[in-house]
């Protein structure tokens, strides 16, 4: 996986299919921490899922990058075999069994697979001792696919915790856990002085096994809380039936009350991305997320609570700020005007209203146009949508084809990536309508240019709008939040700003204190030089060759 | 091993009577009766006095030996034992024939009390869960999250206007957690309801024809009556179903009563009732008093047109009471609202119309696997082909 004359780093950063192949939140704050560190040597390690997945990097790596390593899930898909082939297969297969039955020993990978099953582990004891047997990868793949004690396991697990589904979907499930965590377990270490995974799942097991191995300490940086984000996509694997249907429309006995019978394969999936979870935070000495409400969910998830720090996102501050003194004056005075003349001032040009992101499903745009075209009926709007559309072309084609049905191509227009310095200073408003976030850069580059925010009530949001604590709500909201796909919600708010100026001029204040007090690129990166400093990173600055290595 | 020796390993003292059907009995003690008898018809014939009579009577009692002496069950025992006896001759071969056929010319009871087939009763498990099960909206919000995600799966499957309705109630809920998965449910059923309508517009555009007419009309129909399609495009999509269900009939007349029953479906959910009887009345010809059948059993198998005449005596049924149910108002007027649901009445009505077009949505994934992170969770193993890892 990587060549012998790759450097030793100082960080090695452990990365699920991001950076830096996937653009994204994820990806520019690790870009960032990068460029932030120029004393410290980065080796980037990404976990993609096969080779071809991705294609070429989003991001130009910064100098101090000394390796980039790639490890694959999955192989790529081959076609099916022809008759001789297959036959030419079993054949093959037949021989590796024996080979592998008559050479297998006790593996302790395998025990280890079978109490991360079977034990329900959530001691931290117990849990290092499962990533101490993992962390010996005495398991070969051939061991684990042909191997008889790979299969009593198999139906151990199919006795124990899955008598309900059929065998053979379980078989296939059982491959498609454990594959991917043996390729991983196999992967030769990158050395580094410490271990920073940005996620927990399969980046941050590796990162776990890794330290494990080499004694060196690892923190855990969880922007979105991995574990939750798997199962809702788990959810979308429809098939894994949860309860037994009726054929009467849906109208028989079972909907009168709710009796869940929860699929046995959905479980043994959600136990084990829970279970990645907790092998990294026990073996983490730092955990570090971005807000209140993350904590909150990776202390239920089983995180030690004493290692958790909050570490907020941050964005410099711009060289020319919003003339927040002026900006406040000009609020009020019209604040005051418009009560006194018991009027609403409006504005004469349309409100200008931005959707600062991908277009993704993930970040609801269809919510944000069906909020722009109610809102359109009572207030003037120009409406953009920024953001690279390549990533998902169907539902970039759905969001168009909707505005085009609304009749608001005029007014709603697709306007591609651009500058985040070129973005804000043209916006009144930025809306945010996303399922899912963490902490979104977006609304601090917003609060940055004095631009209020729009935002649906995910992740840490809400904090960011209204306050996290005394002393910050007391800077007062600085835009308003709305319900998750709530187009009414988002387009009163719309409304509301468009019809007042004073409150958008207020609120823009609001968010420019906000992140002047909270947000700072520079106190993140204090705070991860910090961290970085008690792991041991040494920071030899003026990094040597770079080494730009692929899958082994 | 005998299957019967396994089953006896696994359960000391069982019988595995299924593995007693499976074997071959043998013809030897049939083949004996029937010897027999025939010895008794020969006696019979050719001894035409009473004492041969008697021992023709004798030999037929002595042919249900070999019967009672065979390794039969007790009920195949008598059952080979009536036929013998009943039926001189040809009784052993034809309980013997009987005996023999598995699963082949099976002849079945119905009883009118019991229920349907198909549906099975409830096990102990399912009674037990049903006992602690809480309704459906509080168990969204009390349960586990495991419960909630299961709830919100098999709302998905079923996409109707009840499942749209509760997803909808979830939205708002304050548990974010839960509005969030709702919001992803729905934007789920959403998006494949679009890409469905998508996909026949491009091909009603590139070859106009009456199935798929016929097919984006229903799916129009069924979103609009579930309240997926979006309300500021209804009318739009009205207009569009419309149309396809001209061009679906235009196509092929012997449709009418479908065309008939998706028209009727589609007027009543956008609340035109009279729009909705103009539809039926086209094809169920009414004598004044009432409408009568013969227009619909014209077209197709008997057993559909009696199903899809059923629909429309109901549909009809529920258009009369919507069209008298607000006399002050016309329907246009009730035009801009959109109900959450299609009217109780015709509920069940309605679901069974969706089984009949067979585009009742089963979810965006069908039975295809996703990718969860990095990793892919397989589609089910029934399903797929099945990738052979190389050593």
């Amino acid at each position: 996986m990587k060549s012998p004359e790759a450097p030793a780093a100082d960080v090695c950063l452990l990365v699920e299919g991001t950076y830096p192949f996937v653009s994204g939140g994820v990806s520019s704050w690790v870009h960032d921490i990068i460029r932030g560190h120029p004393d410290l040597r980065f080796a980037v390690l990404n976990v993609g899922s096969h080779p071809g997945a991705y294609g070429e990097p989003r991001f130009t790596l910064p100098d101090n990058v000394v390796g980039l390593h790639r490890v694959f899930c999955q192989e790529t898909a081959r076609p099916p075999l022809d008759g001789a082939a297959r036959a030419d297969l079993r054949e093959q297969i037949r021989t590796m069994r024996v080979a592998v039955d008559t050479r297998m020993q006790p593996s302790r990978v395998l025990a280890g697979m079978r109490r991360l099953h079977l034990d329900g582990s959530t001691e931290p004891e117990e849990l290092r001792a499962i990533l101490g047997d993992l962390a010996t990868n005495d398991l070969t793949l051939d061991e684990f696919l042909y191997g008889r004690a790979s299969f009593d396991l198999l139906r151990e697990l199919a006795d124990r915790t899955a008598a309900e589904a059929p065998f053979l979907d379980l078989f296939w499930h059982y491959r498609a856990i454990h594959v991917p965590m043996l390729r991983l377990l196999a992967a030769p270490v990158v050395p580094a002085a410490c271990y920073h995974a940005i996620a927990t799942g399969y980046a941050g097991l590796l990162a776990a096994v890794w330290s494990r191995r080499t004694g060196r300490p690892l923190a855990v940086t969880e922007h979105g809380i991995y574990a939750r984000e798997r199962e809702m996509e788990l959810a979308r694997a429809e098939w894994i039936r949860d309860a037994a249907e009726t054929d009467d429309g849906g109208f028989g006995l079972r909907t009168a009350t709710w009796a869940p019978h929860i699929s046995p394969l959905r479980k043994i999936w959600s136990q084990f991305f829970l279970t990645l979870s907790r092998l990294a935070y026990a073996q983490a000495d730092q955990i570090l997320t971005l807000s209140d409400v993350n904590r909150g969910k990776q202390i239920a998830d089983g995180a030690p609570p004493a290692k958790i720090d909050i570490v907020p996102n941050g964005v410099d501050l711009p060289e020319d700020p919003p003339l927040l003194e002026a900006l406040a004056e000009e609020a009020a005075d019209e604040a005051a005007g418009a009560a006194g003349a018991g009027v609403i001032v409006l504005r004469p040009t349309p409100l200008r209203v931005g959707f600062v992101g991908r277009v993704v499903p993930i970040k609801d745009l269809i919510t944000f146009i069906r909020a722009c075209d109610l809102a359109l009926r009572s207030a003037e709007l120009e409406v953009r949508v920024i953001g690279p559309m390549d990533e998902d072309p169907a539902y970039a084609t759905r969001c168009r084809d909707l505005v085009a049905r609304f009749g608001r191509a005029e007014q709603i227009a697709f306007v591609g990536p651009m500058k985040p310095a070129d973005i804000y200073p043209s916006l009144d408003v930025v809306v945010l309508t996303s399922f899912s976030e963490g902490q979104p850069l977006v609304i601090l580059e917003a609060y940055a240019r004095g631009v209020p925010v729009i935002a649906s009530d995910v992740g840490a949001c809400r904090e960011m709008i209204e306050g996290r604590d005394a002393s910050d709500r007391a800077i007062g909201p600085s835009g308003f939040v709305t319900r998750v796909a709530s187009p009414k919600e988002t387009a009163a708010a719309l409304v509301k700003l468009a019809r007042d100026p004073a409150l958008r001029q207020r609120l823009g204040a609001a968010g420019f204190r906000r992140v002047s007090a909270y947000y700072q690129r520079r106190d993140m990166l204090a705070s991860y030089r910090a961290l970085y400093a008690s792991m041991g990173a040494a920071g030899a600055a003026g990094a040597a060759t770079r080494s730009i290595v692929g899958e082994a | 091993m005998s299957s019967q020796a396994t089953v006896e390993r696994a359960l000391p003292g069982a019988l595995d009577v299924s593995a007693l059907r499976r074997e071959r009995i043998s013809l030897i003690p049939w083949v004996s009766a029937t010897l027999i008898d025939l010895t008794a018809a020969v006696v019979l014939f050719r001894r035409d006095s009473f004492t041969g009579a008697l021992a023709a009577a004798a030999l037929h009692l002595a042919a249900l030996a070999p019967i009672a002496l065979a390794a039969l069950g007790p009920s195949e025992r008598a059952l080979g034992a009536a036929f013998a006896f009943a039926i001189p001759i040809l009784g052993p071969p034809l309980a013997a024939l009987s005996l023999r056929t598995e699963s082949q010319g099976e002849l079945g009871e119905v009883d009118p009390e019991a229920a349907p087939a198909g549906v099975e009763p409830p096990g102990a498990e399912e009674l037990r869960r049903l006992g602690e099960a809480l309704p459906t909206c509080e168990a969204l919000l009390a349960g586990e999250a495991d419960e909630r995600r299961a709830i919100i799966a098999t709302l998905t499957r079923r996409a109707d206007a009840g499942a749209v309705s509760l997803l909808r109630w979830a939205l708002g809920a304050a548990h974010p957690d839960l509005a969030v998965e709702a919001a992803l449910a729905m934007e789920e059923m959403t998006a494949s309801f679009e890409a469905r309508l998508g996909a026949y517009r491009a091909m009603l555009a590139e070859k106009p024809s009456g199935a798929e007419a016929l097919a984006a009309a229903e799916l129009a129909t069924d979103a609009i009556e579930a309240g997926l399609a979006e309300a500021a495009l209804v009318p739009s999509l009205v207009e569009e179903a419309r149309g396809y269900y001209t061009m679906a009939l235009s196509d092929d007349q012997s449709r009418a009563a479908t065309v008939a029953i998706g028209r009727a479906r589609l007027e009543l959910a956008v609340l035109h009732p009279d729009a909705a009887l103009a539809a039926i009345d086209e094809v169920v010809v009414s004598d004044g008093a009432g409408p009568a059948v013969s227009a619909v059993e014209l077209h197709g198998p008997a057993g559909m047109a009696a199903a899809e005449l059923e629909m429309l005596l109901a549909l009809r049924d529920e258009a009369v009471l919507a069209t008298h149910a607000l006399p002050w108002e016309s329907a246009s007027a009730l035009a801009s609202y959109h109900p959450a649901a299609p009217p109780p009445l015709v509920q069940r009505r309605l679901s069974a119309a969706r089984r009949l077009s067979g585009l009742h949505p089963r979810g965006a994934t069908g039975g295809a696997g996703v990718t969860v992170g990095v990793v892919r969770v397989p589609a089910p193993a029934s399903t797929r082909e099945v990738p052979v890892e190389k050593p």
